[in-house]
């Protein structure tokens, strides 16, 4: 029996990450990984998955220095009424940053699951993604 | 019935024969004319005339008590001078009736009655004094007193009496007394002198003693003794007072003056030359208003016609006073007018401090507080600078060097190894470039910091430079200038301010709206005595509510599909901070931005 198909979204504006992020992802089995260069693409992007009846992402891996729109201010759009198809999606900050002021910023908001800190180690991922 | 002895006073002597209820039965004509009687019928004594007692002349009725060989006084009213009538009772041979004579007795009983007035009065006058008055002779032996206070004196007056007044007194004031009492004898004049003795209590009671020569008496005098003890305290009080005033005046570290309504000197205390360093005798000849500075006269004058007017009843101010040695002193002076009983103004009283030591500490301590709150804003300004530096390196360096990690960690694994060494490399690149442009912030700092010279810029001339060099853009955009500077010009580091302007014109001209032409509008003015630079532009905006916390940071970047690095606005920063300034922005999407530079004219 084939286990269901999970969709993967990182958010990150550093292409060197984003590609490093999807080769580790794609050594997982039915996994259907898409990223974003910057948070407004993404929410254009996921709006408009959702207007095509796509897969709504299980996993949202968010960096947090972006240009235009910080991973912060995305969270805040994420609260807003038409964000809230995302309600089950597991939301991830990564980033390199280990200031104070960035890891409690995660306390601010309820729905994120987890910080982690770059880099990103295969055992995360593994956690993170292992099946139930 | 008349013997001879009345007949030989028939003229003056009156008979009446009355019955002892007092009708008159008889009369001679001489009583009726001492009664002004013209009709005797119907008559009576007793009832149409006043009485008065015969010894102490005090109204009385004789209706029913009249006795027998006892002589009244009738009192005869009348408008021009009364008159007194003595009149003696006799019984009759009948015993119901009564003779009475009566004679005039009024030149008598008038002078009697003027010395009961006397008496009377000196009553008074001895019982309203509290003084002893002796008489003593000229061998000084005290002969009578007289007093309304007996126990004025140590002893009682009483014993006094006959005896020396060697005898009673200390010895150097009964030879004193006794001098005095002689010369007052000998030259018919009043002597007094002072003396005190110490009472039961060893209290010094004071006395004063007044010898007074009696008219017509040259063995005899009047020694009046009176208490003075409350006088003098009084009086010492009053000259303890006054000392202190004059010790309060002469000797304040206040300078006091009494002024003139002109303004010269009346009196005034050492204290005022001291601050002022002209002499007392030089202030009487120099107007106040003369030597106050300039820029103090009017309101000095005003204050002094306030007072006059009576508008206010004193007035505390800071005026400067031009001293003698041709500098001006500051003085806190407090000005109050003395007018007299009439409420006529009579002169100033100016009291003095100097301030001028005062006001040099307050300058400088002003000066130290702008100093640490420059030193407080630079302060504030590096902690920011190193919670950039924190972000920087959170996620400027270790996000590349995270990259390095995962990508060393992903090269054992695969067999792809030449793609991830060539991102390794981009991860170098990307170190590097993060590492240069700090440099280039870095080195803009330090370029700022070795260029401290400051020179008088001109605002016009540095953009009309910077015109030049972005005329290119300019044209493409067909950008319209505007410039207002209100502020001509400004001290500060040229370069710095060349590079703000600089950058913040690049902004406006680049981040512009497609559908308008630019339009960039400077100006310059002053507000709360700096010197503001704005630059308006009609371009994108932002949404300060999201982008301001980060607008001035390292490498951000708020506008997608431009050219840029993200590092122009925290350069500008710091070139303003560097020269003592402040930067702040507005902004409306869509409608433009305008940017606010605050600089110290140094």
């Amino acid at each position: 029996m084939q286990t269901p198909t999970r969709k993967v979204v990182l958010i990150d504006d550093n292409a060197i990450f984003r590609m490093i992020f999807g080769t580790m992802i794609s050594s997982f089995e039915n996994i259907e990984f898409t990223s974003y260069e910057n948070a407004l693409d993404a929410l254009e992007g996921l709006k408009s998955s959702l207007a095509n009846n796509s897969k709504i992402p299980d996993h949202l891996f968010v960096d947090i220095n972006m240009p235009f729109m910080t991973g912060w201010e995305m969270m805040d759009k994420l609260q807003e009424d038409e964000y809230s198809f995302l309600q089950n999606s597991k939301i991830f900050i990564v980033s390199s940053s280990h200031l104070e002021s960035d890891t409690n910023n995660t306390q601010q908001y309820t729905f994120i699951t987890e910080y982690i800190q770059k880099p990103v180690k295969k055992e995360k991922l593994i956690e993170i993604l292992a099946l139930p | 019935m008349y013997n001879s002895a009345s007949l030989n006073r028939y003229y003056t002597e009156g008979i009446l024969h009355i019955t002892c209820n007092g009708e008159i039965l008889k009369t001679t004509p001489q009583a009726r004319s001492l009664l002004t009687l013209s009709d005797s019928k119907n008559a009576n004594l007793f009832n149409d005339y006043s009485f008065l007692d015969n010894n102490n002349y005090n109204p009385i009725s004789l209706v029913k008590i009249v006795k027998k060989n006892v002589s009244y006084i009738i009192k005869i009213n009348s408008k021009k001078k009364s008159r007194y009538i003595s009149a003696t009772f006799e019984q009759s041979e009948n015993k119901e009736n009564y003779i009475v004579s009566i004679l005039d007795n009024t030149d008598l009983i008038e002078k009697i009655l003027e010395f009961k007035k006397q008496e009377y009065h000196q009553r008074l006058l001895v019982s309203s004094i509290n003084d002893i008055i002796f008489e003593v002779n000229k061998d000084g032996i005290f002969l009578n007193y007289w007093t309304n206070k007996p126990e004025l004196l140590i002893h009682p007056p009483s014993t006094f009496i006959g005896r020396p007044l060697t005898d009673v007194l200390p010895q150097e004031i009964s030879s004193k007394l006794l001098h005095l009492i002689r010369n007052s004898i000998k030259e018919k004049q009043h002597n007094k002198f002072q003396y005190n003795l110490p009472n039961a209590d060893n209290k010094q009671e004071w006395y004063s003693l007044t010898i007074k020569n009696i008219p017509d008496q040259d063995e005899i005098v009047a020694v009046v003794i009176t208490d003075i003890t409350k006088e003098k305290d009084y009086q010492d009080k009053l000259i303890f007072w006054e000392k202190k005033f004059y010790q309060a005046f002469h000797f304040s570290g206040i300078g006091t003056t009494l002024t003139s309504l002109e303004g010269y000197l009346i009196e005034g205390n050492n204290t005022v030359s001291e601050i002022l360093g002209y002499s007392r005798k030089e202030l009487q000849h120099i107007r106040s208003i003369d030597i106050t500075h300039p820029d103090d006269k009017a309101f000095d004058l005003s204050v002094r016609s306030d007072l006059v007017q009576g508008k206010k009843n004193y007035q505390t101010f800071l005026k400067r006073y031009l001293h003698k040695g041709n500098y001006y002193v500051w003085c806190s002076i407090t000005i109050s007018l003395v007018r007299d009983n009439w409420k006529n103004p009579q002169y100033f009283i100016v009291q003095l401090v100097d301030m001028t030591e005062f006001i040099r500490n307050n300058e400088e301590l002003i000066l130290e507080k702008k100093k640490l709150e420059t030193i407080k804003a630079q302060l504030e300004s590096k902690i920011l600078q190193n919670e950039e530096a924190n972000h920087i390196i959170a996620h400027n360096l270790l996000s590349p060097i995270a990259n390095i990690k995962m990508l060393i960690d992903n090269l054992k694994e695969t067999q792809e190894k030449d793609t991830l060494l060539d991102l390794l490399n981009s991860c170098c690149d990307e170190l590097d470039e993060t590492v240069a442009d700090l440099n280039a912030i870095a080195s803009n700092i330090n370029n700022n910091l070795n260029n401290h010279e400051i020179e008088l810029c001109r605002f016009n001339e540095i953009l009309d430079k910077i015109i030049e060099i972005k005329q290119p853009v300019i044209s493409k955009k067909n950008a319209e200038i505007i410039t207002d500077f209100q502020v001509q010009e400004i001290k500060t580091q040229r370069v710095a301010l060349y590079s703000i302007i600089d950058q913040l014109l690049d902004n406006a001209l680049q981040f512009s709206a497609e559908t308008r032409s630019p339009l960039i509008q400077l100006r310059t003015y002053y507000e709360d005595n700096e010197v503001v630079f704005s630059i308006q532009d009609n371009g994108l905006g932002m949404d300060l509510n999201k982008v301001k916390s980060q607008l001035f940071m390292f490498k951000k970047i708020f506008h997608r599909g431009f050219d840029t690095k993200g590092i122009g606005l925290n350069i500008t920063k710091y070139q303003v901070e560097s020269l003592g300034g402040k930067i702040d922005v507005i902004s409306t999407p869509n409608e433009g931005t305008t940017f606010f530079v605050k600089l110290p004219n140094t």
